[in-house]
């Protein structure tokens, strides 16, 4: 065994053994209840990818707890820490989904500034799936369509992040690397990585298992530049193969810009996928190879208070194209513009307020093209505790 | 014991002389993250579990006294956050980070006679050393207290008939919200000199406050947590001026400039 394996093995051990003599769990969370006056949604498909959802205008109106979180965390170690979150959706008479976002252990190790997570790891890809997944961390009420109804958010796996933060003066830079299980084919098809069809066969989220479908494991990393709270910038990257036979590759890369002078914030994400083959976007695009690039900005500043408390006023804007690789099919386009208020009562309790716009496309070839166009009002309460 | 420091580029591991392998840990947040319930979850649980956490600062102070229940702290500046009540029923200490004769030094220096004192429960440990700093100063120092908010009002009025200055020596009910507005009000429309804790007081309107240097109230905190060890050494639980000034005096300038052009100056 080389040096310093024994010595990283030496001081895990030690570091394990010197937890706290009395650890105790703390609990945090939050609640993230909906109200929405009005939704005008147009749903147009082929029957046979409808899947039973309905074909035509969709109005709703109603109140939901769109999710329910409790965060635990305990120390385990001199520089360790368990966390983790369980996250409760669509409350009804029962719980419509049931998730464990995350829950790793988060450890220092013996090298000045890096850290090692293991376990259910939130993937450092983007700023928006760390820093923005959670409705009490954005101003906005929703978050970017694409990002979190076709990507997923958050992008968690299991398996293990390494990074390492260093410091001078006012600039910070992080380096991260992970290897988890990674997506894989849709939970019906092994074959197929999406495919065209309503409700749910468009997300990729639903092909993150609880255990790895090939034997590659999947890896990527990000690496930031930030100075002072006030910007910062990074690059992002994932490659893992999502067929059971280990051939068929997805790759993604993002880059991130963010700025925060004053009161003011802008963050601007970039997103690239290339995919090979799927049979399942082949109906689509007219290629089992597809790629996809786009990018959401949005933009909030102060907007007056309200009783003394402060507003503030938001915007978002997100346009992805995507299409087979020989050029031939058609496109995929999602364009959306969201605009909205955030009003922070106090520490904990923040009202919000939004009207967004979407127009979503896929062509079917043989078939006419999946679109979803409409508008959604909401009003938002987030609770965090 | 943990060091509890907002995470600014000054207060490194390396600037407070905290190994990362010592017996004091730093423990650093971002203020605007505080009320981030995965951030805040986490401090919580590694601050429960230390021996004993010095806070610095007014953000420290605030989210230590609002989540930190069971745990032994001491405040290193930030005590105008924290209900007195709270200090005295977790048996909390901290330091001030100036000098009982400070705000009394301003006084003599503008030639104020009498300085009246308003305190609120908790600080009454403190009023012996105003009192030897005002008589060592030849200033009077006229001392009242306002058990709860709703005795402000009464307190400040006596003090404005006989006083030439008010200086607020307490917690939040003093120092924010109706209780500093109408302290502020009357400051202002008696053109008494409102002498106050926190910058930004001044900023409000109040005649002078101190501006604590974080850098120097860190230090001295880094210093308190490394001579605890356990029970020894461990900061006794009240309250205590710092015996030398950790930041600077900042008097509101258009104010002064005001009132010195009134005839008859501030009073």
């Amino acid at each position: 065994m080389s040096s310093w394996a024994r010595r990283l093995g030496l001081v895990l051990a030690v570091g394990a053994a010197a937890a706290p003599a009395a650890a105790k769990v703390s609990f945090t969370g939050y609640g993230n209840f909906l109200f929405t006056p009005d939704a005008n949604l147009r749903i147009y498909a082929p029957t046979a990818l409808l899947a039973g959802a309905p074909e035509g205008t969709l109005r709703a109106r109603g109140f939901s707890v769109d999710s329910v979180g409790l965060f635990a965390a305990t120390p385990v170690g001199e520089d360790a820490d368990f966390v983790m979150d369980l996250n409760y959706r669509g409350l009804g008479a029962t719980v419509r989904e049931l998730r464990v976002q995350y829950a790793y252990l988060d450890t220092a190790l013996p090298w000045a500034g890096t850290r090692l997570q293991a376990g259910k790891v939130t993937l450092p890809f983007g700023y928006y799936n760390s820093r923005r997944f959670y409705p009490f961390q954005r101003v906005e009420l929703s978050a970017p369509i694409y990002q979190s109804g076709i990507l997923g958010l958050p992008i968690a796996d299991a398996g293990g992040v390494l990074s390492y933060r260093g410091e001078a003066g006012t600039l910070t830079f992080d380096a991260r690397v992970f290897g988890v299980n990674g997506y894989g084919s849709v939970p019906t098809s092994t074959a197929s990585f999406r495919n065209a069809s309503v409700p749910g066969g468009l997300a990729m989220s639903n092909n993150l298992g609880s255990g790895n479908n090939n034997k590659d494991v999947a890896v990527g990393g990000q690496v930031a530049l930030s100075g002072d709270a006030l910007w910062e910038t990074g690059v992002s990257y994932y490659r893992g193969a999502w067929d059971r036979s280990g051939e068929r590759l997805l790759q993604m890369t993002g880059t991130h810009v963010h700025l925060a002078p004053g009161k003011c914030d802008l963050l601007v994400e970039f997103l690239h996928i290339g995919v090979s083959g799927d049979d399942g976007m082949r109906a689509a695009f007219g290629d089992r190879n597809w790629s996809l690039d786009g990018a959401f900005a949005t933009f909030s500043g102060p907007a007056g208070t309200v009783y003394g408390r402060p507003l503030t006023g938001y915007g978002r804007g997100e346009l992805y194209d995507g299409s087979g690789s020989a050029g031939s099919g058609g496109h995929e386009l999602l364009r959306s513009a969201a605009a909205g208020l955030s009003l922070k009562a106090n520490d904990w309790i923040t009202w919000k307020g939004e009207y967004l716009w979407l127009d979503y496309r896929i062509p079917a070839t043989n078939a006419k093209a999946v679109q979803l166009i409409g508008y959604i009002g909401q009003l938002g309460l987030v609770v965090t505790f | 014991m943990a060091l509890f420091v907002e995470a600014r580029p000054e207060l490194s591991a390396a600037a407070l002389g905290v190994p990362e392998d010592g017996a004091v840990r730093l423990r650093r947040f971002e203020p605007r993250e505080l009320a981030d319930p995965i951030v805040s979850g986490r401090l919580l649980s590694r601050l429960q579990a230390a021996d004993g956490v010095v806070a610095v600062g007014g953000d420290a102070a605030a989210w230590a006294a609002r989540e930190l229940d069971g745990a032994r702290v001491h405040l290193a500046g930030g005590l105008s956050r924290v209900p007195g009540a709270t200090l005295k029923a977790r048996g909390w200490g901290g330091s001030l980070p100036f000098p009982a004769g400070a705000f009394l030094d301003l006084a003599r220096a503008e030639g104020w006679k009498r300085v009246g004192v308003l305190y609120t429960p908790g600080y009454e440990g403190l009023l012996p050393a105003v009192r030897a700093a005002a008589a060592a100063r030849g200033v009077a120092v006229v001392l009242r207290a306002a058990a709860g908010r709703q005795d402000i009002p009464a307190a400040a009025q006596a003090l404005a008939k006989e006083c030439e200055a008010l200086w607020l020596l307490g917690d939040p009910a003093l120092t924010a919200g109706a209780g500093f507005d109408y302290l502020l009000e009357l400051s202002l429309s008696r053109r008494l000199p409102l002498l106050a804790p926190d910058a930004e007081a001044v900023t409000a309107g109040a005649y002078a406050a101190w501006e604590p240097d974080l850098k120097a109230v860190a230090l001295r905190a880094a210093e308190v947590a490394k001579a605890a060890h356990g029970d020894a050494g461990w900061p006794p639980g009240r309250l205590v001026f710092d015996g030398a000034p950790a930041g600077r005096l900042r008097v509101n300038e258009v104010l002064k400039r005001r009132w010195s052009a009134t005839p008859g100056g501030s009073r």
